[in-house]
């Protein structure tokens, strides 16, 4: 290995071409959840940067989605009090079932949209936007139970960008607490 | 700016927030503020996370626990250095912890895998700068990186690894050999 100083031409061409190289490059989507996941862990009383969270639209419509749950939970079990019940399930067990119930019918509604999939209407996008609304809004409300689960960060991660890739200047500052 | 479309927007005619206003609300616990601050800052951080430590697995590592630590360690921050610079120094004294019995260590060579690592651009001269450097053992890479293209002085770096100067200039001169002999292959 032959000495190289500082003023050999081949190491200030080296140089020169090192300080060429580009100097910025996005890193991996995965990071960011990665580091709200990792505050989150570290239980830090301040909110996490960068989580998607709603905005007023999506507030106002999880807000009406989470009311019509409780209003149909307890509509349910009202309902339910001639009903008998798995032994100790009590109100959880009633709100399981209402989330199976309801879900399926979703997965059911969508699967009759998409038998509508090479039309063109209005009722086609309309439906798919309700639809993907109706998603962001369930992965929001388990994300209120279940901040840790990475499922949940990828989901809302992807939700999210799907949503800022279709609305660029959409995007708005969306802290979340937890 | 990399990553716009991932920007906060905060009105349609408002002027973006200055580096020194987001720095002052995030160091306030605004968590908005800090996401923006990652968006600008993370595109930078994260060449350098990949040139330090040579692949993607340990750079994605690294950018996270230096984002985790800046968030941690925002409250005592001084504003008379640059949030660049600060947060770069972050990473790099993680991306160096740990890895300081590379630097003593003579005759090692790159990990195995350092040569999967994925291609970061099409240019054909890039590539094979990337390379030559990923293939670098750590210790030699870390010096060159920090000296050649970061600017670190070399009693900096000799700081920052605990070594000599004398060590560092060994390192470099290794790194630099190594660069031009597989770059003339």
């Amino acid at each position: 290995m032959t000495y190289l100083d500082d003023d050999d031409p081949r190491v200030r061409s080296l140089g020169a071409m090192l300080r060429d190289l580009p100097s910025e490059e996005p890193p991996p989507p995965g990071v960011l959840p990665r580091i709200r996941a990792g505050l989150r862990r570290r239980g830090g009383a301040r909110s996490i940067p960068g989580a998607p969270a709603p905005a007023r639209g999506w507030r106002l419509l999880s807000a009406g989605l989470a009311a019509g749950i409780v209003l149909g939970f307890l509509i349910g079990r009202r309902e339910a009090k001639a009903t008998p019940t798995a032994p100790g399930a009590g109100g959880s067990w009633a709100a399981a079932v209402d989330v199976q119930r309801t879900g399926t019918a979703y997965v059911t509604a969508l699967g009759r949209l998409g038998r509508f999939k090479d039309a063109a209407g209005p009722g086609v996008v309309q439906g798919r936007e309700v639809a993907v609304t109706l998603l962001f809004g369930a992965a929001l409300a388990y994300a209120e139970q279940a901040p840790d689960d990475p499922t949940t960060l990828n989901l809302l991660h992807a939700v999210q960008q799907a949503r800022n890739a279709a609305a660029p200047n959409a995007a708005a500052e969306r802290p979340v607490r937890f | 700016m990399c990553h716009d479309k991932h920007a906060p927007q905060v009105t349609a005619t408002a002027d973006p927030p200055s580096l020194p206003d987001l720095v002052a609300r995030a160091r306030g616990g605004d968590a908005g503020a800090f996401e923006q601050l990652y968006h600008r800052h993370s595109p930078r951080a994260w060449v350098l996370a990949l040139r330090l430590t040579g692949n993607h697995a340990d750079a994605a590592d690294l950018l996270q626990e230096t984002f985790i630590a800046a968030w941690e360690a925002l409250p005592g921050f001084r504003e008379e250095a640059a949030f660049a610079t600060w947060l770069h120094r972050i990473m790099v004294h993680r991306g160096l912890n740990g890895r300081r019995a590379e630097v003593h260590r003579e005759g090692s060579e790159a990990p195995d895998g350092a040569e999967a690592v994925a291609p970061l651009s099409s240019d054909a001269l890039r590539l094979d700068l990337e390379s030559a450097i990923r293939r670098l053992p750590d210790g030699a890479r870390q010096v060159l990186v920090l000296h050649e293209i970061e600017g670190y002085k070399l009693r900096e770096i000799a700081a920052l690894l605990s070594i000599s100067v004398g060590t560092v200039k060994s390192q470099l001169h290794r790194a630099r050999s190594m660069m031009l002999e597989y770059l003339n292959r």
